[in-house]
């Protein structure tokens, strides 16, 4: 279990959570979620897609009281400024956090976090939030997907990336290409590695 | 390439012809059960490959029970990447299947449609060996994930299967192909080499016989030397001595070998001929002083001795006959004599049991004594052989068989010496005839004893000559082949020179072919272990992709990371998806034991999509989801759609519901956010046997994409 310590600030995590949200593509609303909301404790941000209002609150009990308010003053900032006949209307997200630990409420955590009714809810507490790391991770859901990375480690053909494999680090990199050459022009491959060989 | 739109006719729960546009980022297909959706996935699958796994992979189940035409026919277009645009059309009339593919504005011949379109969708199939069966896997496992099989991945398949299938994904078969090509390779190579191998004694044996012969050459140097005068002097002699004459050749050209030795054939015909005339000679000699002693006996005196002896012995039979005559006669008359007196002897004998005063037949009176002393003397009187008749023809026998004798030894004598005679006439022709064969002539008045001796020496002579001719003749033989030696052995140093080149040359290319295949095997060794390296390698590329997309969907309160394990077992690669709890650090390999089915099918989809966007190169750059989650909890639902939202920008989406309210949801989450994006709706109701009634609407962008932030 690893309950004992916090590792973040609340002050660090709405920072790190507005960088990621910003970087993801959203914008900061400079009107905020409301008045009753200090700029240090609850944040708005918009992108294509949805709103999503972060909000961090020094305790667990503060937050298990104060998210309803949360997503009411999450609500009325949306229909404030988007038609009921838009789509957008719907796309509400309301991000919880607390760098202070739920304890025994977990279950409250969990049915907050499963309220759909109005807005999503996205909860974490100082249980989850330990690093910068699970901040990010939390918020994923609301982020584009990045693929790219896993994509750009896959070479478009398997067999160019033959010499980098350990299996074949033993093997002389010229003579992989030249059996992968043969091998894709159909020509006999150890004619031409002996060819290849001889030359040497 | 990405999906533009699809054409269906009689196929599946299509009786009639539908027209679907696809040409959006995102396609939500909303339908009850039965309506339809899933015969538009597998439309666009039996286009791409043929086949419809799930259907059994044969045609027949595709072929729509109220097909108004009798037959089942799909039309693909696809498009995008930059490439030309692709039609490919299937049909099947329930007995075959065609399939025809227009690239761009040009049709593909019939025969090369599937490769063709294999090498526009998905080039990195054909390393596979089957590429058509590799496609449909790749799009099965990737690109479409069918309803009745989301879990198949995370739950049927074994940890082998789901190492094959990433294997097959990410086109690491190439890998298996090219370590097989290969070993192939090498195998024929290693054929080769034992060829090689073979014919390495062959000259090796060729280099030691020709060393062998070299070293005999050697050996038999020319002793002295043949000059063209001694050459062409031994042919004029052999010319003199009865050879017949020919053009002679120069001593040192390879005809002379010829001449000579048929000189040295007819040399000896010749001496052959003469040494039979000496022998002839001299037996005609001994013949001639055999003859000179004649037969001596006198035929005449022999012929009348004989004469005189045949006139006795036949008086002296004649003699002998009239005896025996005689003494037959004179036996006869002793015969009777003979029975007479034994007729008296048994009448005394019974008499004289009868004596008595009187006589017992005439009962007169008698000299009683006179008569017992008579009948005594009768009884026991003898009887005496006749021998004088029987000793004259003894002697008379006698007489004639020594005249025969000395008839039969004159006879004998008479016939030897005329035999010898005749004998004798029979030689003296014979020899006279000899004579005249060897050319004695009679008139010449030469005796023949002083013929024979001066012919004698002649022919031994000649003999003596042909003699010295032939030895000479044998010298030059030698001298003539240990010149030819000579040109051979420069011939054969030469050629020795040669095969121990090509020996060491073939020694040194053999070496050289090991150690090519030594090098081969060692890849091939280190390729058996590449493929599964790269699969592995790639999974763990893959992995960090597949947790963000589980913790988006975060379908468990605990388990919330996934991972995607892999390991090398007995030289197999194996794959299993592990779930994580990172608090209590718990571990599971198998999911769909601690997890609910619903759970679980979110698993599987988080799966399926970091495999469609992680592995790279796919035959659609599209994710088509049958109606993939039921019974999923709200937040995982809404988790699942933000996912899919964020996925419609690497993916064409294609997604199906049979949930009315929940396509709605998929239609707004979904909806394009910036101008020129289409999210496209598909509403299928009503369905009866020509298809379902079809609703197509397109959801429009938003004006303004940022609303709130002003």
């Amino acid at each position: 279990m690893r309950t004992e310590s916090v590792a973040l600030s609340a002050t660090q995590i709405m920072a790190a959570a507005a960088s990621i949200l910003v970087g993801g593509g959203y914008r900061q609303a400079q009107a905020g979620l409301g008045d009753e909301w200090t700029d240090e404790s609850a944040r708005l941000f918009e992108d294509p897609y949805s709103v999503v209002a972060v909000l961090v609150f020094p305790t667990w009990a503060e937050l298990k009281e104060r998210w309803p308010q949360a997503q009411a003053s999450l609500v009325t900032a949306i229909t404030r400024s988007i038609s009921s006949a838009d789509p957008k209307v719907w796309e509400g997200y309301l991000v919880l956090l607390t760098p202070s630990t739920a304890g025994p409420d977990r279950a409250i955590l969990d049915s907050v976090r499963r309220d759909t009714s109005r807005v999503r809810k996205l909860v974490a507490t100082g249980e989850e939030l330990r690093h910068l790391l699970d901040v990010e991770q939390l918020l994923s859901g609301l982020l584009p997907l990045d693929v790219h990375h896993a994509q750009k480690m896959l070479p478009e053909d398997p067999l160019n990336h033959l010499p980098s494999l350990p299996a074949l680090r033993n093997v002389p990199r010229d003579a992989i290409k030249l059996i992968v050459d043969a091998f894709r022009d159909q020509q006999p491959m150890l004619d031409r590695l002996h060819q290849a060989r001889k030359k040497q | 390439m990405r999906l533009k739109s699809v054409t269906v006719q009689g196929f599946r729960a299509f009786g009639g012809s539908a027209a679907f546009d696809l040409d959006a980022e995102a396609v939500v297909i909303v339908g009850a059960n039965g309506s339809g959706k899933t015969s538009i996935f597998d439309a666009i699958l039996w286009a791409l490959t043929g086949k419809v796994m799930r259907l059994g992979g044969v045609d027949a189940p595709v072929l729509s029970m109220w097909s108004e035409s009798g037959e089942a026919s799909v039309q693909l277009v696809l498009g995008g990447n930059g490439g030309e645009a692709l039609e490919v059309s299937r049909a099947y009339d329930g007995v075959r299947s065609r399939m025809t593919l227009t690239v761009g504005e040009q049709q593909v011949p019939e025969a090369l449609a599937n490769g063709t379109l294999i090498q526009h969708l998905w080039p990195v199939g054909l390393n596979n060996a089957d590429a058509s069966e590799a496609i449909a896997v790749a799009l099965t496992r990737a690109v479409y994930l069918q309803q009745d099989n989301v879990r198949d991945f995370i739950d049927a398949d074994s940890d082998e299967d789901r190492f094959r299938a990433i294997s097959e994904l990410i086109g690491a078969g190439a890998v298996t192909q090219l370590q097989a090509a290969l070993e192939r390779s090498r195998n024929q190579w290693t054929r080769a080499t034992t060829t090689m191998n073979q014919d390495l004694p062959t000259q090796q044996e060729r280099v030691q016989v020709l060393e062998t012969e070299l070293e005999r050459l050697v050996s038999s140097r020319p002793e002295g030397e043949v000059s063209e005068r001694d050459w062409r002097e031994w042919i004029a002699a052999c010319l003199d001595a009865g050879v017949s004459g020919r053009e002679v050749p120069a001593w040192t050209s390879t005809a002379a070998a010829t001449v000579a030795d048929e000189v040295m054939r007819e040399l000896g015909a010749v001496q052959k001929q003469l040494e039979r005339r000496e022998v002839e000679l001299q037996s005609l000699s001994a013949e001639q002083s055999r003859l000179t002693l004649q037969p001596t006996m006198d035929l005449a005196e022999l012929t009348a001795t004989v004469g005189r002896l045949t006139e006795q012995v036949d008086a002296s039979r004649k003699d002998l006959l009239l005896l025996r005559q005689q003494a037959a006669e004179q036996a006869r008359l002793e015969t009777l004599r003979a029975d007479h007196q034994d007729d008296l002897k048994r009448l005394a004998a019974i008499a004289i049991r009868h004596l008595d005063e009187r006589c017992p037949v005439c009962a007169q009176e008698y000299d009683h004594e006179a008569t017992r002393n008579r009948l005594e003397a009768l009884i026991s009187s003898s009887q005496s052989p006749p021998e004088a008749g029987s000793s004259a023809v003894a002697v008379a026998a006698q007489a004639l068989s020594a005249l025969e004798s000395e008839l039969a030894a004159q006879q004998g004598e008479l016939e030897k010496t005329t035999q010898v005679n005749r004998d004798w006439t029979t030689r003296v022709a014979y020899i006279d005839k000899r004579f005249a064969d060897l050319g004695f002539g009679e008139g010449k008045g030469l005796h023949r004893g002083d013929w024979l001796a001066s012919e004698f020496q002649s022919a031994h002579a000649r003999l003596s000559q042909i003699r010295q001719l032939r030895s000479v003749g044998d010298r030059l033989l030698l001298e003539r082949a240990r010149l030819a030696d000579s040109s051979r052995r420069s011939e054969i140093e030469k050629e020795l020179e040669r095969a121990k080149a090509e020996l060491s040359g073939l020694d040194v290319a053999i070496a050289e072919r090991e150690t090519t295949k030594e090098l081969a095997t060692k890849m091939i060794d280190a390729l058996r272990s590449a493929g599964d390296e790269l699969v592995s390698e790639r999974l763990r590329a893959i992995e960090p992709l597949a947790r963000r997309i589980y913790r988006r969907i975060d379908p468990h309160p605990a388990f919330t990371n996934v991972h995607l394990k892999s390991w090398l077992l007995r030289g197999k690669g194996h794959m299993a998806p592990q779930l994580e709890d990172p608090v209590s650090q718990k571990v599971t390999d198998q999911p769909g034991l601690v997890l609910s089915s619903s759970q679980a099918n979110a698993v599987a989809v988080a799966i399926f999509l970091a495999v469609n966007l992680g592995v790279g190169d796919l035959p659609l750059d599209a994710a088509m989801l049958d109606d993939p989650l039921q019974s999923l909890d709200d937040v995982n639902l809404l988790g699942l759609i933000d996912l899919l939202r964020r996925v419609k920008k690497e993916r064409q989406l294609i997604v199906s519901t049979h949930d009315t309210r929940f396509g709605q949801l998929l239609a707004r989450k979904l909806r394009p956010t910036v101008p020129g994006g289409r999210t496209a709706v598909i509403e299928l109701r009503d369905w009866r046997p020509g298809g379902p009634q079809i609703l197509e609407r397109s959801v429009q962008p938003t004006e303004r994409q940022f609303q709130v932030v002003a």
